[in-house]
């Protein structure tokens, strides 16, 4: 809803008004009142005064309409796609995040705060639109709770393949979500809950809320992070691109990554690392 | 119109006065008035247009059993019985009084209808709240108006441009039990309005399909104000569940289904009375009219054995007791530690070593540290406790239990919330060899959110909970059971909150919009497989150290191993009695459809006479067969907390008490030193061999006085704590009996068993008479003890009683430091100097 209401004002603001038709809008209030006058004379001859001038009115205000929104649907203004890199959150898979309460626990302002310091424009993705990943440099899926169809997937395949990064946060509670997307990539997260815990990898402690361990059959996968032996952030290259799988649905919310009185650090270059640099980790 | 808003209100005022939900006695029994008055005012005016009959008075002979009936039953479950028999006597009155009487008598029999079905209700509401075949329709439904909304997750994800949320369609949302009750209501009065059974059939479909609609309607808003409200709330608060139900009041039932305009007798079946009414006041005749004694006896035989079906458990063969506790899968709550005097801190009270300990006083006991479970292994074993595993068992060990139980053996397992350790992951595999599932939840009070407490309604107590009294859980999970089995604990008025593993313990912080299952949820499930028993508890927590002997939980422990240290032998029985009780009432159906008379206000009573008998008997045979398991083992001190005229506060039915009245830590400390203790009022209480009296408050009466000094003269040990609030003319009035006194109270400190100073100000009574034992700062004897008899009775007094408070205890979980351990020996040395004493004089005697 914002994001059109922002997207209509900077249009107005982008197109220079012609100053050949400057003149419309006065015109068509002309037009107006003068339908309104001649259906009101017309009124008052045969039926009465306020019927006649009331459906006047209405008629003369849906002539002005007319006039100018015609032009606007036979050939609408062209819209100019961003030109700049673009990271999409996924919101089409009933999500586990909460996309109102953008500052809230379970809000991802945090999220969009770094995806804007890494030069990428946030977009939430509230339908699945290829459109929209084609353009994506990132794209996070964030513990979705209804599964992805197999186009869905192929289109986030190819997306990958073109060199696209995907970020996969979730945990066994949204199994159902991401089941046949990570099959797809050889990866599937175990029922077995880690909880919450925190590892210093070296550049920084990164803490996982709810964590769960990733099974991947790729032997070249990366191994990220790791918990009694077992995986809960996991890399695989595919393509051009990269696929990230973080075993835990609340690790991009904000409490673990920045709020408004706070950040953590460790989490926040975490994420530059995979969802933001090109390297490989 | 006026008869259906009866219907309604009396229906509404069961959803307020049961405590399933949020009970609201108030405002239950207010609608329970107006549901009474408007069917009242129906019957009355209905029969003013239609003119007078008997009505419901020759059926007055049934008010005495159903009198009875009531008194079985629990309250306000029982409401109903007794409205119908006050009813029935009021028909006996003259004129408008009569027509009270049987409107009175007609309200009460749907209470009573309504009343049948709550057993039925809990049961199933118990055991099955998604109503998940209906979300495809709900989510379809949602998609007309401007909601995103998918099936998923734990029910309905729905989306809303600044909000989502997941909610799941349960039978108390939709509120099943408001919509069966009333619909039982609307039947009653369809069934009694006296019209042809195929017209009264389309009418009872047809309130069916009305109120269908409206509970739909009603469900659906609830969804949409949700988004605005953001409160789960919704469904069971008052306010809500008030104002979503009372317009049902108004909705034209009687226009849309057509049944009888009002509640009164038809003409028609006013016909057919008449003449049942002539055939009742002139015997012989129009003898077909009249039942026969033997219908009669029939239709009370079938009540009797039906009844007696329902109530039925099975008495069981007794085993020889050997019950094997599994540690080899566990590392939570062991029972290999002793609780010493020694062993301290967080560790020392999640640990069963004291439930271990309770059950080698009945039951010869073993622990399986190392092995494997095998057939081998349970061959020599009656009862097999599986509580809290921490590590998985292997399928062949699942195998072999299910073995185990299906060949006679007992299996109790032993969960806990939120799956937490893993425990419900690892007992899933087995529990569901037997349909049992241990939810991944934690249980709290509905309208509280504190711990819940239990206490069982039911008129047939399951024999694993005949001893409860008001039981208190401390965070307990849910579960899945199948149909069949006994919800011995069936928990009401509480929530499920589904874990949170992002927290410690899993534990969830519950929030106003977090989609919940509340109101009746199983705690407890036994179920009967094969030849053996299984029963399934969901609190581990209860049994730990440091709550094993709060009334309740050392009660609960004894009735599972009770029950489960019996093989089956009338597992078959309800089902025979059943059938019996089937055959019975075909055969009156028979003899009812070939025109011959099977019930009249004789039968119907004897009827109802013959199930409070039932009722009595499968109690009684209850009682026979589980009573209280004998002692193979006395070697354990039993230390009565005398809990009537006593002021002390252990966490019984709460844990938030205050610290300076608790004596939880000295209560659970006498454990350490190999003791028992239990609360108990003075008769019990002198079966015990120690009987503490914590700050006497009230004074005992010569009765009770007696029986304190008959107890120590034969040999009993009475210790008496003094000084927090106590009544000192009520404390001296026993203890003179004992040549002791407690006086002169000041504030000051106590001398440790070392000769040094308790750092600790307490007051402190200075004892008289005796052989004193401690001393206070001021030099004087704080403590003293007292033979008394030939038999080596044995009084002591302890004058500074605010010392063992949990203010200066701490908790059961506190690592103590020296002055704290200095006032457990103090406590320590005050129980065991009984048994020192006893060793002596034993040894002296010998």
């Amino acid at each position: 809803m914002n994001t059109r209401f922002i997207d209509q004002v900077f249009s107005w603001l982008a197109h220079s008004q012609r100053s050949s038709v400057a003149w419309l809008p006065a015109a068509l209030i002309a037009i107006g009142a003068f339908t309104g006058a001649v259906g009101g004379g017309f009124g008052l001859k045969r039926k009465g005064l306020l019927p006649s001038a009331m459906s006047a009115l209405a008629g003369g205000l849906v002539v002005c309409l007319l006039i100018l929104e015609l032009p606007g649907w036979i050939h609408p203004s062209p819209k100019t796609p961003f030109g700049g890199g673009s990271a999409v959150i996924d919101r089409s898979h009933f999500p586990s995040f909460s996309g109102g309460d953008v500052w809230g626990a379970e809000g991802l302002a945090g999220l969009h705060h770094n995806i804007l310091r890494n030069q990428l424009l946030p977009i939430q993705m509230e339908a699945f639109d290829p459109n929209a990943l084609s353009r994506a440099e990132t794209l996070f899926i964030i513990g979705p709770q209804m599964p992805y169809t197999p186009s869905e997937i192929s289109e986030i395949e190819r997306f990958v393949m073109d060199g696209g990064r995907l970020i996969v946060s979730a945990g066994w509670e949204e199994k159902r979500g991401v089941e046949s997307l990570l099959d797809r990539f050889g990866m599937s997260i175990e029922p077995i809950p880690f909880g919450r815990f925190a590892v210093d990898t070296g550049s920084g402690v990164v803490e996982m809320p709810k964590a769960w361990p990733i099974a991947v059959q790729d032997p070249a996968a990366s191994l990220c992070l790791t918990k009694w032996d077992k995986p809960v952030v996991v890399t695989r290259m595919l393509g051009r691109g990269r696929i990230t799988v973080i075993g835990d649905s609340m690790f991009l919310l904000n409490p673990n990554i920045e709020t408004v009185s706070g950040y953590s650090i460790g989490n926040i270059q975490f994420l530059r690392a995979h969802a933001f640099s090109s390297a490989a980790h | 119109m006026l008869s259906w808003a009866g219907i309604v209100g009396l229906a509404l005022a069961w959803v307020f006065l049961l405590p399933y939900y949020n009970p609201v006695p108030w405002l239950g029994w207010s609608l329970l008035g107006f549901g009474t008055a408007a069917s009242v005012a129906s019957w009355v005016l209905s029969r003013e247009k239609r003119g007078h009959g008997q009505g419901f008075r020759p059926y007055l002979l049934c008010a005495a059993p159903l009198a009875v009936l009531a008194a079985m039953m629990p309250f306000p479950e029982s409401t109903g019985l007794i409205v119908l028999a006050v009813g029935l006597v009021l028909t006996a009155a003259p004129k408008r009084l009569g027509e009270i009487g049987n409107g009175l008598a007609f309200a009460g029999l749907i209470l009573t209808i309504q009343a049948a079905w709550l057993p039925i209700h809990v049961v199933l509401e118990a055991r099955y709240h998604h109503l998940s075949a209906l979300e495809p329709l709900v989510k379809l439904a949602l998609s007309a108006f401007p909601l995103k909304a998918a099936v998923g997750g734990r029910g309905i994800l729905v989306q809303t441009p600044g909000y989502q949320f997941s909610i799941a369609t349960t039978m108390e949302k939709i509120n099943i039990l408001m919509l069966v009750l009333v619909y039982l209501g609307g039947l009653t009065a369809i069934l009694t309005s006296g019209t042809r059974v195929r017209r009264s059939l389309r009418q009872a479909l047809r309130l069916l399909w009305v109120l269908g609609v409206y509970f739909a309607a009603r469900y659906l808003l609830l969804l949409m104000v949700f988004p605005t409200v953001r409160n789960i709330g919704v469904f069971w608060r008052p306010e809500w569940v008030l104002g979503t139900f009372l317009p049902l009041a108004l909705v034209p039932v009687a226009a849309l289904t057509g049944y009888g305009r009002g509640l009164g007798v038809s003409q028609e079946v006013q016909a057919v009375r008449s003449e049942a009414d002539s055939a009742l006041e002139e015997p012989g005749t129009q003898g077909s009219r009249r039942p026969s004694m033997s219908s009669r006896l029939l239709v009370a035989a079938s009540c009797f054995t039906l009844v007696f079906a329902i109530g039925f458990h099975d008495p069981g063969a007794l085993k020889p007791g050997r019950v094997m506790i599994d540690e080899y899968h566990s590392n939570w709550e062991k029972t290999t530690e002793p609780y010493t005097t020694e062993w301290y801190g967080e560790d020392s009270g999640y640990n069963y070593y004291s439930l271990a300990s309770y059950m080698e006083d009945y039951y010869t006991v073993s622990k399986n540290l190392d092995s494997p479970i095998t057939d081998e292994l349970l061959a020599a074993q009656d009862v097999l406790v599986l509580k809290t595993p921490t590590s998985a068992y292997s399928q062949e060990e699942i195998d072999a239990v299910f073995r185990f139980v299906r060949q006679g053996g007992g299996l109790l397992l032993v969960g806990d919330h939120t799956n937490v350790f893993g425990t419900s992951t690892y007992l899933n595999p087995l529990a569901e060899r037997f349909g049992l599932h241990f939810n991944h939840d934690g249980t709290y009070d509905l309208a509280t959110d504190g711990l819940s407490i239990y206490e069982d309604r039911s008129v047939f107590p399951h024999p694993t909970v005949r001893r409860l009294g008001r039981f208190m859980f401390a965070t307990s999970c849910s579960l899945r059971a199948p149909l069949l089995s006994a919800g011995a604990i069936t928990g009401y008025g509480i929530k499920s909150l589904y874990l949170d593993y992002s927290r410690e313990n899993f534990f969830r912080t519950d929030a106003p919009d977090f989609d919940k299952d509340y109101g009746l949820l199983l705690q407890q499930v036994a179920l009967q497989s094969g030849r053996g028993r299984v029963v399934a508890f969901t609190d581990s927590t209860v049994w730990s150290n440091f709550f094993m002997f709060i009334p309740g939980k050392w009660e609960l422990a004894e009735g599972a191993l009770s029950w489960l240290n019996r093989r089956n032998v009338l597992a078959w029985a309800p089902w025979a009695l059943l059938a019996v009780a089937a055959a019975g009432a075909a055969a009156l159906l028979l003899r009812s459809t070939r025109g011959i008379a099977v019930v009249d206000p004789l039968g119907l009573a004897l009827a109802l006479g013959f199930a409070a008998l039932a009722i009595l008997s499968a109690r009684g045979l209850d009682s026979l067969s589980y009573a209280p398991p004998a002692k193979i083992a006395h070697a354990t001190t039993e230390i009565a907390f005398e809990s009537e005229h006593s002021n002390m506060l252990i966490p019984s039915e709460t844990i938030f008490i205050d610290p300076s009245s608790a004596y939880h830590v000295f209560y659970t400390w006498t454990q350490r030193v190999g003791a028992r203790p239990r609360m108990a009022s003075l008769p019990e209480a002198v079966k015990c061999d120690m009987v503490v009296l914590a700050n006497i408050t009230s004074p005992f009466g010569s009765r009770d006085l007696a029986r304190i000094r008959e107890y120590v003269e034969s040999g009993g040990s009475l210790l008496v704590l003094h000084g927090n609030g106590s009544d000192d003319s009520a404390a001296n009035r026993v203890l003179n009996m004992f040549g002791l006194a407690v006086e002169d109270p000041r504030n000051g400190f106590i001398m440790d068993l070392r000769g040094g100073t308790i750092q600790r100000f307490v007051p402190v009574y200075s004892v008289a008479g005796g052989t004193p034992l401690l001393h206070d700062s001021f030099g004087r004897a704080a403590a003293a003890s007292a033979s008394v008899g030939e038999r080596s009775g044995e009084v002591i007094v302890f004058g500074a009683s605010s010392l063992f408070s949990d203010a200066f205890m701490g908790t059961t979980s506190t690592i103590p430091d020296e002055t704290i351990r200095s006032i457990y020996d103090l406590e320590f040395y005050l129980i065991q100097l009984r048994r020192e004493v006893k060793t002596d004089h034993e040894q002296t005697s010998g």
